[in-house]
C-alpha cells in the first residue's frame, strides 16, 4: 500500500516539473512594460518577471556580451571584440579574483513590446 | 478505499501545481507564475547576490535558486535550477553600456514541459519566482573560469544542448538533459577543452558522483506517466541518479583547487 509520505517525493518532482517550464521567448520573458504596470500587477495570472518590470524599479536590457579579462566583450564566437571605451570595459581590467564593478541598477530582459519599437516610436514616445 | 484516497491526493498535488512557485528549469515569465516576494525584496537579494560574486572577482560562477519550497523537495536537493552568471557588459534599452551579471540558462519552453531552450536573463529575472530567498554560488578557479569563458562565448555552448528534457535527467547518459546536467556538460566541456559529448560523459561517469533519486519504480512510472517532464528513457534499470547543484559542488571542490560555495541569504533588517 502506498503511504502518503512515500508519494511526496514524485510528487514533489511532479510539482516542480508541472510548474516551471515556461519560456516565453528566449531573452525577452521580463513582462509587460512600467506602462501596463496596473494591469500587470492586478492580475492573478501576472508571471513574476511581469510583476518585477510592473515595480518601475528596474532597467531593461538589450543585449550583454561576457566581458574577458581584460575588459574587451567576447562575440558569439568567443573572439573579444575591442569596442569604445565604455563603462563595462574600463570595469573589467582587473583580474580573476579581485573585486569588480557592477551597475547598482536592477536590469532585467527587455519587454517584447520594447523590443519591437522602432526608432520612429521611441522618438514619438519621448514627445508624450 | 485508503489507496484511492492516496492516488487521489497525488493527483491533486499535480494538478495544483501551476498555482505554486517557480519550478526546476523554469523561467520567471510563466503566466501563473506567483510573486512570493516583493519586487523591492528580490531587487535588493538579487543586487546582494550580483555584489557577492562581484566582491569575489568572479568572472564566471554558477548560480542556483530555490524554486519550491525546501519541505517540497525530495531528499538530497536543496536547489531547482542551476545556471551560469557571466560578467558582462550589458547594453540598456537606452543604449547605455553597463557592467553587471548575466545568466546562461536551460529553461523549460512554454507549453513543451519536455523541451527546453538555452536563454539569457538577468539576476532580478532569475530570482522573480523563487519559493526561497537563498542563492547557491560557486566561483570556479580562476584556470576554469578562464576556459568556462571560452567555452561560453563559443559555438560549443550551444552544441552542449540537448533539447530532450527530463526533471530527473541521467547526467552519465545522453538523450535528456535538464539545467544541471547541461552545466555539468559545460563544466567538462572546459574542463577537458573539448567539444566531444562522448569524451565529457565518459569523463562524468568515472568521476561525477551524482545525486540518487530516492523514489521507487513504481511511483517512478506514475511520475513518467502524468508528468511529460519526468523521463526515465535515459536511465538504466537500476538506481535513478541526477546532478544536482550539492553534487557539481562535491565535484568540483573534489577536482578544481580553488573553487569556492556559498550560500547567499538576505540581509536580516
Amino acid at each position: 500500500m502506498l503511504k502518503i509520505k512515500q508519494l511526496l517525493p514524485i510528487a514533489a518532482l511532479c510539482l516542480a516539473a508541472q510548474s516551471s517550464c515556461v519560456l516565453a521567448g528566449e531573452d525577452t520573458h521580463a513582462g509587460q512594460a512600467i506602462k501596463n504596470s496596473a494591469q500587470a500587477s492586478g492580475h492573478a495570472s501576472a508571471s513574476a518577471a511581469h510583476s518585477i518590470a510592473a515595480s518601475g524599479q528596474v532597467t531593461s536590457a538589450a543585449s550583454a556580451m561576457p566581458l574577458s579579462i581584460g575588459g574587451a566583450a567576447l562575440t558569439s564566437g568567443g573572439v573579444a571584440s575591442i569596442g569604445a571605451a565604455n563603462e563595462s570595459m574600463k570595469a573589467a581590467t582587473s583580474p580573476i579574483g579581485k573585486p569588480l564593478k557592477i551597475t547598482d541598477e536592477a536590469i532585467t530582459t527587455t519587454p517584447p513590446n520594447e523590443a519591437l519599437k522602432t526608432k520612429e516610436s521611441k522618438k514619438s514616445d519621448e514627445k508624450i | 478505499m485508503r489507496y484511492l484516497t492516496q492516488i487521489f491526493l497525488f493527483f491533486m498535488l499535480v494538478c495544483a501545481a501551476p498555482a505554486q512557485a517557480t519550478g526546476f528549469s523554469s523561467s520567471s515569465s510563466q503566466a501563473g507564475e506567483a510573486l512570493h516576494y516583493s519586487a523591492e525584496q528580490i531587487i535588493k537579494f538579487s543586487k546582494k547576490v550580483e555584489k557577492t560574486m562581484a566582491d569575489k572577482g568572479a568572472y564566471v560562477a554558477i548560480l542556483a535558486r530555490m524554486g519550491r519550497p525546501r519541505s517540497e523537495l525530495p531528499e538530497g536537493m536543496h536547489f531547482t535550477h542551476v545556471a551560469f552568471a557571466v560578467y558582462s557588459e550589458i547594453t540598456t534599452s537606452d543604449g547605455r553600456k553597463v557592467p553587471g551579471y548575466a545568466i546562461y540558462n536551460l529553461y523549460q519552453k512554454d507549453g513543451q514541459p519536455d523541451v527546453s531552450a538555452l536563454a539569457q536573463d538577468f539576476p532580478v529575472d532569475f530570482f522573480a519566482g523563487v519559493a526561497e530567498l537563498e542563492a547557491g554560488v560557486i566561483i570556479p578557479s580562476a584556470e576554469l573560469q578562464k576556459r568556462l569563458l571560452g567555452v561560453i562565448g563559443s559555438d560549443v555552448y550551444s552544441k552542449l544542448h540537448e533539447p530532450h528534457y527530463s526533471v530527473i535527467a541521467n547526467p552519465y547518459t545522453l538523450g535528456r538533459q535538464n539545467c544541471t546536467e547541461f552545466v555539468l556538460d559545460v563544466i567538462n566541456a572546459a574542463i577537458y577543452q573539448t567539444d566531444d559529448i562522448g569524451k565529457i560523459k565518459a569523463n562524468e561517469k568515472a568521476y561525477f558522483v551524482g545525486q540518487k533519486v530516492n523514489v521507487n519504480p513504481f511511483k517512478l512510472m506514475l511520475g513518467s506517466m502524468f508528468s511529460k517532464e519526468v523521463s526515465t528513457s535515459d536511465h538504466n534499470n537500476g538506481e535513478t541518479i541526477t546532478a544536482t547543484f550539492e553534487t557539481i559542488s562535491q565535484y568540483l571542490g573534489k577536482y578544481d583547487e580553488g573553487v569556492e560555495t556559498l550560500t547567499v541569504i538576505p540581509d536580516t533588517n
